[in-house]
């Protein structure tokens, strides 16, 4: 187990827009496509028969829309982690997804992406932040950037029912 | 080359859309394998390669101890997994390689969680379809509801759809 209070949590006060880390590297491996079908039970063969998906256009098979969360995390442990904070033990829920895909990414590629703290704000209660990813691949195409916003703080009576 | 049959919808092109038609909706049983299996594929699950040590013993989407003690009083779905619904609804329903093939944009709410037991139906339909820079696109608005009348998610997702350069 991990000592989960070596830490200080890394609570609103604390987050600091532009919080970030170096750029990282992720090999887009077949294996994950195999895991996602897997998973997900979306078995689309774009992903799977290279034929289809060169008559698409694409250079070999793709990967689903989700493989962006996969490889292109928002590392936003990591990026406490640098600054001296834990990632708080308790649920910070997904609440808003914006991504955009700017060029197809086939297994084998090379995701390089860099993730910060683009936003905070406050509504209804709840305190949110908001991380941004921006990657490209190994030909320093952009393929993904998105904006992820996950409740921080403010869990109210009425989620246990939701 | 794999096999289809004559009836897929995806074997459709661009110029065979419509707006306002209605997108094929998908039927997901939430059990807590379902909810469990998606962790493996975001990698929370594995204590020598996750990204957040902190999860081991303490995911809401599979630990039930930790669940029950935090917000939600119980294993919920994680969002991410709820986005995969309303994107596969689109690749389920559109010309072969849309929405997977670049040039396309996603703007997501999660509203409510899924919950083991949940019974989840994704729907929706194309409101606009356009070709902008010689790329064909088609708008669609998906929703995702448990249980049949609460929102669990609400989207507008642009799609790239391809042009085939041959027959499968």
């Amino acid at each position: 187990m991990n000592d989960l209070t070596a830490k200080p949590p890394y609570e609103w006060d604390v987050a600091t827009v532009g919080d970030t880390l170096p750029p990282r590297d992720t090999t887009v491996g077949y294996d994950l496509v195999q895991l996602y079908m897997d998973t997900s039970g979306d078995r689309n063969p774009v992903f799977t028969d290279a034929a289809l998906a060169r008559s698409c256009g694409l250079p070999g098979t793709t990967v689903p829309a989700s493989m962006a969360m996969r490889v292109a995390s928002t590392r936003r442990t990591t990026i406490m982690d640098a600054k001296g904070y834990s990632h708080p033990v308790r649920p910070t829920p997904f609440a808003k997804w914006e991504c955009e895909f700017f060029a197809p990414i086939t297994p084998g590629d090379v995701i390089t992406a860099n993730s910060q703290l683009d936003h905070k704000y406050e509504k209804n209660g709840r305190k949110y932040l908001v991380w941004k990813v921006t990657a490209r691949n190994q030909r320093g195409e952009p393929v993904i950037e998105y904006r992820s916003t996950n409740a921080w703080e403010g869990s109210k009576p009425g989620d246990r029912s939701r | 080359m794999t096999q289809k049959t004559s009836t897929d919808l995806r074997d459709r092109t661009f110029d065979d859309l419509v707006e306002g038609e209605s997108l094929t909706a998908l039927h997901i049983s939430v059990t807590p394998d379902h909810i469990n299996s998606f962790q493996d594929f975001l990698g929370h699950t594995d204590p020598k390669h996750s990204e957040n040590p902190w999860l081991m013993g303490n995911n809401l989407h599979i630990d039930e101890d930790f669940s029950k003690k935090n917000m939600y009083g119980g294993i919920v779905g994680d969002g991410n997994q709820t986005a995969q619904y309303l994107c596969q609804i689109l690749t389920d329903s559109l010309p072969w390689g849309s929405l997977v093939s670049g040039y396309s944009k996603l703007d997501i709410k999660f509203t409510n969680p899924t919950r083991p037991g949940d019974e989840v139906v994704v729907t929706g339909n194309i409101t606009q379809k356009y070709t902008e820079s010689d790329r064909d696109y088609v708008v669609c608005d998906v929703i995702a509801k448990k249980n049949r009348d609460t929102v669990i998610a609400v989207g507008n997702i642009r799609a790239y759809v391809p042009r085939r350069t041959s027959a499968s």
